[in-house]
């Protein structure tokens, strides 16, 4: 029996208020009798009838005490806990890292009989022993399947026996994603998931390549680690791959080869360029040692480096990775009424601009340039392609100019309202700082619908960006001249950003897959066409071929494998664009969590179950039932209840 | 506890009204009989009054002539013969000079000539001599507890011991006996001499009336010294509500000296039955102590069971020695008490 609320026991001091309220008795009152002799004798036998006569004299006293202490005790909540069986709630997280895919998975283990299969990885025994799990479970447990990576994702709950084959398909369908186990998060929504659940308990199934260390909060529920694979470690991958134009325009492939074994590991070093094998060397490499890997004189024409380290090894995926070399695109760009030559510089230097130069009397309406910059002047009508105008005119069409704003003088004061008061998060913006910027002259321009503001003064927009039509559009409602813009080292950067962003570029401050051209596998590869595409085709590394409409942006998504992807622009049968985007699970920062296949110490140390082998043969489930308080204050306030009438009634007999 | 106010102090707001030259006019006064409305042979309440001490015991009752004429008819009864001082109404089993033959025995010397039975001599030439009944008086002792026990109750337990031995006293006198009373407590404080005929009943009752209660008891040391004042024994009755440890041992004296007993045990509704409950202080009525007790049920049953089984104890005790008893509480109408229970127990015939 245990109390629920043992604090209420501080009430028993109540008894001690009774017993001190018993001893104030009334007052007596004086009678006189003739003789006093029998009354002595009677008190006499009464005491000499003893502890019955006494109890009987204190009832009172008795039956107040026994009131209060069965009203305390029914506040202090007893209760006998009781097991109540209850359907159990088990958390089957498999890891689905690369790392699972080591081929060191152990068939004995997974309850294989017969010869073993020639290849049976990590992921393959933890697989079977999920669904030995799940086979253990009773009629009335509920089980859900969790694939762990970098990411978690639910792939199956059910009810068992009811949804026993649904669970037992999804595990069987699971794939492991090209990325490496995020433990915290993998622990966290495990945790979660079982937690809400009246008896939950989670079974982890992983190799063991994660760091325990990265755990700094562990779940408070039941949790198993199930250790799954030999615990070998003979692999070797190529952890780093990149590739760049020098100076002359020559390439240059930089990578990483090393061995994670703590054996010496010989195998062939392939480059391959453009899918064809370009040079192969034989290499040893010694235990825990790195091989630098610099090649040159490469075709000039070579846009796909992948280089390959052919070992039989635990994991083959980490043997192979891919470079491409970013070919910047070619944007044509109108400039209408130059003003000045720091524009001009600007514009020239983004690469892959090729610069033409018009007036406004010159200009040509029918178009052919993927952006047009107008300097003080704009056409009647909108371009053919994205624009930027610089110093509105009055006349421009979509736009409200109403004035001018500068410096003026109010009553005594001197007041600029063409400062920049506001500057707004903005692509535009990347890498540009414009603290110490000053305008001193700006049209007074109202935001249309279609803009949003990028940097205003206190009144009025200075430069806003949008999208008026099916073109990009990007405004500065100042003279470049009357700001001091050209001085600053951000200005070029400013103008990188705006031709980047109007067609669809990365601008220079963004980070992950477009300025490296390399992204997670799994990732979407975000496409965004150039303004006269109307054909983007998509080579994945397994050469299938995917073709979208060119008028709109590309979300692709089918980027499971590493490797490279290639994506075409077409406007017609002409290719405007070609750029090859790279998947690959090799980050710098994380190569260890993948290709380093030794089991980490400590990870036994986060269950709380299972005991402390490293390899349990049977998978662990909690009993099936749980510990239920059974309370019974109801039958102690009944009791006390009836001490309070009985006591009522021995008062007034 | 309350208790009924003895009627002495209105009796004697009354008595004092009176006057004085009227009540001396007959030396039986006082059982004149009453002029009251219920138009009663006898005295007029001036006369009935003019005796203080009566009118305060009895009040116009014991004035009735009718209530007189039952006592007369009345006789104490004696389960033995007493040695008498002189001849009274009652049958001896001495022989002696009454007309009542009672056997014969033959003469011997000394014996009185004029007894011998000559007619007995000639038909047989033996001399006997005719024995004869005398008739001898019975002496009854009145002893009245005069404790300050007694002078408590609902009805005053003094007051109705003295109206008690009253009519008891009258009984006697009217039957040729002898009465002969005294009060204690403690000690015999006041002693009335023998007295004889109906005449002498106004003496008795005014030294009843005259009885103030006072002292503890002490029945032992006043029986015993009642019993050492008497030479010759008689019929002691004694009236008291016993409330004195040790007491009946005083009884042991006057059967000791060859007296007949009668306990006449008086006890209020109020010693019977209790009505107490809660917290007391008792105060003894005798001894000025106090008792601080906690009264409930049990303990006034405790104290019923022990009065009970007190009664029962004084009750063997006086079977034991031959001693009539009688308990009688004072709320039975004096009337009930001497001509039914005191008839039915044999005191009174």
């Amino acid at each position: 029996m245990s109390l629920l609320s043992p604090w209420s026991l501080i009430w028993l001091a109540a008894g001690a208020a009774i017993l001190w309220l018993y001893t104030l008795k009334p007052r007596s009152r004086r009678v006189e009798v003739s003789s006093t002799l029998l009354w002595l004798s009677a008190l006499k036998e009464e005491t000499a009838r003893s502890p019955i006569q006494w109890l009987k004299r204190h009832l009172l006293l008795l039956l107040q005490l026994l009131v209060a202490l069965l009203g305390v005790f029914a506040l202090a909540r007893p209760a006998f806990v009781r097991s109540q069986p209850v359907g159990r709630t088990v958390v089957l997280a498999i890891d689905a890292s690369a790392s699972m895919l080591a081929n060191d998975g152990d068939p004995a283990a997974a309850g294989l009989r017969g010869p073993p299969p020639a290849t049976f990885t990590r992921f393959d025994e933890a697989r079977a022993r999920a669904a030995q799990a799940l086979a253990q479970l009773q009629p009335g447990d509920r089980a859900i399947v969790l694939r762990t990576a970098d990411r978690v994702e639910v792939a199956a709950q059910g009810t068992l026996p009811a949804d026993r084959e649904t669970l037992e398909a999804a595990i069987r369908r699971l794939q492991v994603l090209p990325s490496s186990l995020d433990l915290p998060q993998a622990l966290e929504v495990a945790g979660a998931l079982a937690r809400s659940a009246r008896l939950g308990q989670v079974v982890l199934f992983t190799g063991g390549v994660a760091d325990p260390g990265t755990v700094t909060h562990r779940p408070t529920v039941a949790l198993q680690l199930v250790q799954v694979g030999k615990g070998q470690a003979d692999n070797q991958a190529i952890t780093q791959l990149a590739a760049r134009r020098d100076g002359a325009g020559d390439l240059e492939v930089f990578g990483r080869l090393r061995n994670f074994s703590d054996q010496p590991a010989a195998g062939t070093l392939r480059v391959y360029v453009d899918g064809e094998l370009y040079q192969e060397q034989p290499m040893t490499l010694g235990p825990h040692e790195t091989f630098p890997l610099v090649l040159s004189e490469f075709p000039p024409t070579a846009s796909v480096i992948e280089a390959r380290f052919v070992r039989r090894d635990l994991l083959a995926l980490d043997n192979v990775a891919t470079a491409a070399v970013t070919v910047p695109p070619v944007r044509k760009v109108l400039l209408v009424g130059g003003r000045s030559d720091q524009l001009e510089r600007a514009l020239r230097a983004v690469p892959g601009v090729e610069l033409a130069k018009a007036d406004p009397q010159t200009y040509d309406p029918k178009g052919g340039y993927d952006i047009y910059v107008f300097e003080g002047w704009f056409p009647s009508k909108a371009p053919p392609g994205h624009w930027v105008l610089i110093d509105p005119p009055t006349w421009a069409p979509g736009l409200n100019v109403a004035g001018t704003l500068g410096r003026r003088t109010i009553g005594n004061q001197e007041v600029n309202d063409a400062q920049i008061a506001r500057v707004l998060p903005s692509p535009l913006l990347d890498g540009v700082d414009l603290t110490g910027v000053s305008i001193t002259e700006a049209k007074k321009v109202s935001l249309p619908d279609w803009a949003e503001e990028v940097v205003s003064a206190r009144e009025s927009p200075l430069i806003f960006m949008g999208y008026p039509g099916p073109y990009r559009a990007v405004v500065f409602s100042f003279d470049l001249r009357s700001s001091n813009l050209f001085g600053r080292v951000g200005f070029p950067v400013l103008i990188a950003n705006v031709v980047n962003w109007l067609t669809g570029e990365p601008t220079a401050g963004a980070t992950g897959m477009a300025d490296t051209g390399q992204f997670v596998p799994g990732d979407a590869l975000l496409i965004q066409p150039l303004p006269r595409t109307t054909r983007v085709v998509v080579e994945t590394p397994s050469k299938r071929h995917y073709e979208f409409n060119g008028n709109q942006p590309v979300r692709f998504l089918d980027t499971g494998l590493p490797g490279a992807y290639t994506v075409t622009q077409y406007a017609g049968g002409q290719q405007l664009d070609r750029r090859v985007y790279v998947a690959s699970i090799l980050q710098p920062e994380n190569e260890s969590a993948i290709a380093d296949l030794h089991p980490r110490d400590g990870l036994q140390a986060l269950a709380t179950i299972g005991g402390s082998s490293a390899q349990p043969a049977t998978i662990v489930l909690g009993p099936g039932f749980e510990r239920v308080p059974s309370e019974w204050w109801r039958l102690l306030g009944a009791l006390a209840l009836a001490g309070l009438f009985a006591e009522w009634w021995w008062f007034h007999r | 506890m309350d208790r009924e106010p003895v009627s002495e102090s209105r009796t004697t707001s009354q008595a004092s009204t009176l006057e004085p030259a009227r009540a001396r006019r007959s030396l039986f006064w006082w059982f004149t009989p009453p002029a009251s409305p219920a138009g009663s042979r006898g005295s007029t309440s001036a006369e009935q009054a003019s005796n203080p001490q009566a009118a305060e015991l009895f009040g116009a009752r014991f004035l009735d002539e009718g209530w007189r004429r039952r006592l007369e008819r009345l006789q104490l009864v004696s389960q033995r013969m007493h040695g008498a001082a002189s001849h009274g109404g009652r049958r001896s089993k001495k022989r002696g000079t009454s007309v009542e033959f009672a056997d014969y025995r033959e003469y011997t010397r000394g014996d009185d000539l004029r007894q011998i039975d000559w007619n007995v001599y000639g038909r047989s030439d033996r001399l006997f001599v005719k024995l004869r009944e005398d008739e001898e008086s019975l002496t009854v002792h009145l002893l009245v507890d005069c404790s300050k026990s007694m002078d408590w109750g609902r009805h005053n337990k003094l007051a109705y011991a003295k109206r008690l031995a009253a009519a008891l006293g009258y009984v006697a006198l009217a039957g040729q006996d002898q009465v002969e009373a005294a009060g204690f407590n403690a000690r015999l404080t006041s002693h009335l001499p023998v007295l004889r005929g109906k005449a002498q009943a106004g003496r008795l009752v005014t030294f009843l009336g005259s009885l103030q209660a006072g002292g503890p008891t002490d029945l032992k040391a006043a029986l015993r010294a009642y019993s050492a004042m008497h030479r010759r024994s008689g019929l002691a009755i004694l009236i008291s509500d016993l409330l004195n440890p040790g007491g009946l041992e005083g009884l042991t004296a006057l059967l000791d000296r060859g007296f007949e007993a009668v306990l006449i045990h008086l006890l209020d509704p109020v010693e019977t039955d209790p009505e107490l409950e809660g917290e007391v202080e008792l105060l003894d009525r005798e001894s000025s102590e106090v008792l601080r007790v906690s009264l409930d049920a049990a303990t006034i049953d405790a104290y019923k069971r022990r009065l009970a089984g007190w009664l029962g104890e004084t009750e063997a005790f006086c079977a034991k020695r031959m001693v009539r008893y009688l308990t009688a509480s004072t709320s039975m109408p004096l009337d009930d008490l001497v001509f039914r229970q005191l008839r039915a127990r044999k005191i009174l015939a």
